[in-house]
């Protein structure tokens, strides 16, 4: 990032208010500059325009390992001795937030975001059979369900954590905003073609139980990022191939896009934690022993390709292309083969978060193996 | 323009060149992924850098470890989405990557690492680069069979 130097005057009129002041008996030593006074910040919108992590500069970028900031003063800036006690934080510790490209993953995140109202071109949907129209304003109805725990769940952290640890606190934010977004369009997919909202999901898990119940930061990002997110991440790649007009096609792909960003976010703090914290890795297993139970069981509504919920019926119709009993199996058949693509997809994230040693060791469930391998 | 062959630098960098005026491309362009692009035994590597699509040159097979992820197809399918692409204006509803990938036994993308956190950029940016491949409607196509 290019610099240019203050011109020499900006310094000395800086000395004299400084004169004038205390000529007067004004206190104006807050004016006193800073260690990147001085020194200006180039970009460039072909480079991605002006970033946070080009901000990241001098004491400004010292990121504590744990944070005594109570106030809500923002990262870097100067202590004021009677600023109050705003916030209780109990996310202090940068271990069980922090993750090495939160600043991107934000940027990225801002740059993405898209519109129901007019990035989806609606015009496009025509009048479907009864049985497909209905099976979508099922899995509209899931997924708007879904949405509403992911927006949630994440939520409740956001003024839990430290603001010296802004940038996944700011990623969350966006996080929040992106499941808004997603609530919303899946609830007018429900109505855009003349259906309507159909049943509620009738697994207590889903509708945000063992999430919504953790305990810790990275136990929440486990459940919700690495297993929650993963599993409607393959939902709506189902979502994409099994479109019937370009109008959910769109949906499903920008929808898929906010929630890979989400998993990877998952991915990366859990790396981070592994790596600086790594006698925290026998608790994060036992998580990954839990949401893998709920995986192979699908206690958790994880299993796309399990039988009787509402929502995995209508996908079966939707992937088999009608609710007969022969379209129906070959909507299972595909649903099966995208739940292994699915696992594989798990155990190659929880890989690169240095957890990878549960699949050697036998740790991992058994049942996952068989999908991998299969 | 005169016909271009595919798989070739010189079609990849017109369909860069295009792309990069793209409005779609532009509004979720922020992508920051080398690709390499494999077609029977041609690999052409890509450097998606932000709103810049740069540094196309045909690699060996090894290269293929230092990309973030490989996008794989028969010569047949590359053909199959491209004539699709031409025909509509744009990727029908059989023939977009996502759809693609779930299609086939094994998945048209991969880390050659297994990565897992790397293959997933192509959800992460896949509404770019459908983007991006559909505007292969705009480009003469020749197409040249490589060895599979």
């Amino acid at each position: 990032m290019a610099t240019e130097a203050r011109p020499e005057k900006y310094i000395t009129t800086f000395q004299q208010l400084m004169e004038e002041g205390r000529k007067n008996g004004y206190r104006l030593d807050w004016l006193l500059p800073r260690e990147t006074f001085g020194a200006r910040l180039d970009s460039t919108p072909e480079a991605g325009g002006l970033l946070l992590q080009d901000i990241d500069r001098g004491p400004f970028a010292e990121i504590p390992d744990w944070s005594d900031n109570m106030t809500g003063r923002p990262r870097g800036s100067l202590t004021r001795a009677n600023a109050a006690r705003v916030g209780n934080y109990s996310v202090r510790t940068k271990a069980d937030i922090w993750l090495k490209n939160a600043s991107q993953l934000y940027e990225e995140a801002v740059q993405r975001q898209w519109s129901s109202a007019v990035d989806v071109p609606w015009e496009t949907m025509e009048e479907l059979p009864d049985d497909i129209e209905r099976a979508e304003c099922q899995l509209a109805t899931f997924l708007t369900e879904v949405e509403f725990v992911a927006g949630d769940v994440p939520g409740k952290w956001i003024s839990e954590t430290t603001p010296d640890y802004y940038e996944p606190r700011m990623f969350l934010i966006s996080q929040i905003m992106d499941e808004a977004r997603h609530m919303d369009v899946f609830r007018k997919r429900a109505f855009a073609n003349g259906g309507g909202l159909m049943s509620q999901t009738t697994n207590v898990a889903l509708s945000g139980g063992a999430i919504d119940s953790a305990r810790d930061f990275t136990e929440m990002s486990a459940r919700l990022h690495i297993s929650g997110e993963g599993l409607v991440l393959s939902i709506f790649r189902m979502g994409e191939r099994m479109s019937y007009n370009e109008a959910e096609k769109a949906i499903y792909r920008l929808a898929a896009s906010d929630e890979s960003r989400h998993v990877a976010f998952g991915v990366m703090h859990l790396q981070y934690l592994s790596q600086t914290d790594p006698k925290r890795k026998e608790e994060i297993h036992s998580y990954l022993d839990e949401i893998e139970m709920g995986l192979v069981a699908g206690t958790g509504g994880q299993n796309p390709a399990q039988r009787g919920t509402p929502s995995n019926a209508a996908l079966a119709i939707l992937l088999g292309g009608g609710s007969d009993p022969a379209s129906m199996m070959e909507g299972e058949q595909i649903a099966l083969a995208v739940r292994q693509r699915q696992v594989k997809e798990y155990v190659q994230r929880v890989k690169v978060a240095g957890l990878g040693e549960r699949f050697e060791n036998g740790r991992a469930n058994a049942t996952l193996a068989a999908y991998v391998s299969a | 323009m005169a016909d271009i062959e595919f798989p070739s630098v010189e079609w990849f960098q017109a369909l860069a060149d295009i792309t990069k005026e793209d409005p779609t491309y532009r509004k979720f362009g922020r992508l920051n992924a080398v690709i390499v692009f494999k077609c029977g035994d041609k690999h052409i590597s890509t450097n998606f850098d932000v709103l810049n699509i740069h540094e196309i040159r045909e690699v060996g097979e090894n290269a293929r470890r230092d990309a973030d992820f490989v996008i794989e197809m028969e010569p047949d399918v590359w053909r199959g989405m491209l004539d699709d692409i031409k025909k509509n204006g744009h990727a029908s509803l059989d023939w977009t990557l996502n759809t693609l990938d779930l299609r086939f036994d094994e998945p048209i993308h991969r880390n050659e690492l297994q990565d897992g956190f790397k293959a997933d950029m192509f959800f992460r940016y896949n509404p770019s680069l459908q983007a991006f491949f559909d505007n292969a409607a705009k480009i003469p196509t020749k197409f040249v069979a490589p060895v599979a």
